[in-house]
């Protein structure tokens, strides 16, 4: 029902979170959700016209179901992304097979960690625009720069309205020979780079990047890198699982590989008995 | 209880220093882009040409300062349009004024300064702060690095007091090679103690015969 403006009414569900002892009997709220919640309902005591719209709308305050690192490089013919399948809802490892590599259009390469469904919408958003290009049929294709500067265009408007896409995403492509590496951050944060990582992946695998990169890399020598950087964040970063997708992306097109896994050795003595020979109390 | 919004900016560091001359003006930026105690690139110019004698240095969040770069960019193309002329420097930096003011409720994250020559050919330099209020100085720095070297400038270049009477020039006495040095120095100092500065300092040197930039590397640590 349209409610005139002047005539605004806590919807049942809010008043209900308002008071907490109304509070519908489900599971329980995370800590830091019902301090939100909370604060929406004392606000909408104070508040009038101009925010009411505001109350009736949920924001991604919070993530629910996340990917890790995503990473990528250039290399001699192109541009390389990396990234693992897992989707967490929390610390749960709740999905296994998650695409968060795309491709765009016709020069682009997309790579995802954050909010899964934030990325599915984004996705959309690109099909749009990637629709909307198609149809003056001039002959002309979105690029990569163009792509992602659209995308960082997205993402500071999301935070400007408060409503942030809770993503960072990496972007690669090649046209007319050039080879374009970005990326952009939950609240419009973007840079260019040879070689990029989100997440845990900037502390863990961009100083071996750092170390190991060089421009005229070949396909073999950057999956070999790349790989060496996947399998720092498997042992390291708790939510990275063992089921990956490389993504490559030349003048001639894209190859997203089919999902696997690489070869783990947990046997080192140092991860048996890790407090062996440590000083202290425990 | 207010909601936190705290997550809509970020600090991704920086530090950006000019100096004016009497017919030149030096303007200054650090390349490192970063957050926290990460590095996101070692190589993004906080620098911008806004005008044929007209620059703009920036630090603070780089996603308010490439939204403040564009949106000026824009101002100025229409400006062009209107008046078939380059903005000047002195009206660069109203707008710039009105431009961080304008979202006083929201501001831009962004602490600039404005660089270039006046109508008369002289240095001249505009200091600011996130909300746009400003001032005409003879040099400046801002942003994470300004704590260290705003009192080597003040050391070095001894501008006038604005409290006189008649007003003196703010200008420095330096000749633009020294000033280029001096910049240079200053930027090598506050990388060893400021971990958001490093990498590589750009330096633009606006003067009658045109506009020059160079590079100099800076310790990546």
């Amino acid at each position: 029902m349209l409610v005139p403006f002047n005539y605004y009414t806590v919807p049942p569900r809010q008043r209900a979170l308002a008071n907490p002892k109304h509070r519908p009997c489900s599971a329980p709220l995370p800590l830091e959700r019902r301090a939100i919640h909370r604060a929406n309902g004392m606000e909408m005591v104070a508040v009038k016209d101009s925010a009411i719209s505001e109350n009736g709308t949920e924001r991604t305050l919070y993530p629910y179901v996340t990917g890790t690192s995503v990473i990528g490089m250039k290399y001699k013919d192109g541009v390389i992304l990396a990234a693992d399948m897992g989707g967490s809802y929390g610390s749960t490892l709740r999905y296994k097979s998650v695409e968060r590599i795309k491709h765009i259009g016709k020069h682009s390469l997309l790579g995802a960690s954050g909010e899964i469904s934030d990325f599915q919408e984004i996705l959309r958003y690109l099909d749009e625009l990637i629709l909307y290009d198609n149809m003056w049929d001039d002959g002309n294709s979105l690029g990569p720069k163009e792509v992602h500067n659209y995308l960082t265009r997205v993402m500071y408007n999301r935070r400007n309205k408060f409503n942030p896409l809770w993503n960072s995403l990496v972007l690669g492509g090649v046209k007319n020979g050039q080879k374009y590496l970005g990326m952009v951050g939950m609240i419009g944060t973007h840079f260019e780079d040879n070689h990029v990582a989100t997440g845990f992946g900037n502390h863990l695998a961009r100083p071996i990047l750092r170390a190991e990169w060089r421009e005229d890399l070949s396909f073999e020598e950057a999956v070999k890198l790349l790989e060496k950087c996947l399998l720092v964040l498997l042992y390291r970063d708790r939510s990275a699982i063992n089921k990956f997708q490389i993504a490559k992306i030349t003048e001639e097109g894209v190859t997203i590989s089919q999902p696997y896994a690489l070869k783990t050795y947990w046997g080192f003595s140092a991860f048996q008995n890790p407090s062996k020979g440590v000083e202290g109390s425990w | 209880m207010a909601l936190r919004r705290d997550w809509v900016y970020e600090n991704n560091g920086g530090t950006c220093v000019a100096i004016a001359g009497s017919d030149y003006c030096v303007i200054a930026a650090d390349t490192r882009l970063s957050v926290g105690y990460s590095i996101y690139t070692r190589d993004y110019s906080k620098i911008c040409k806004l005008a044929d004698k007209c620059v703009m240095a920036s630090s603070g969040f780089q996603g308010d300062l490439k939204a403040l770069q564009k949106n000026l960019a824009a101002r100025h193309l229409i400006y062009q349009h209107q008046h078939n002329k380059q903005m000047s420097c002195p009206a660069m930096a109203q707008l710039l004024s009105n431009t961080l003011y304008y979202k006083r409720f929201f501001p831009y994250y962004t602490f600039n300064i404005l660089g270039g020559l006046d109508s008369d050919g002289k240095g001249c330099v505009f200091t600011y702060d996130a909300v746009g209020s400003y001032e005409r100085v003879g040099y400046s720095a801002q942003g994470t690095g300004a704590g260290l070297i705003i009192p080597v400038l003040d050391n070095q270049l001894k501008s006038p007091s604005p409290l006189l009477l008649p007003a003196k020039d703010a200008v420095t006495p330096l000749l633009e090679s020294e000033a280029v040095d001096l910049v240079k120095d200053v930027f090598a100092s506050a990388t060893e103690r400021d971990i958001y500065t490093g990498d590589k300092v750009e330096i633009v040197v606006i003067n009658a015969s045109g506009i020059r930039q160079e590079l100099m590397e800076l310790r990546k640590d």
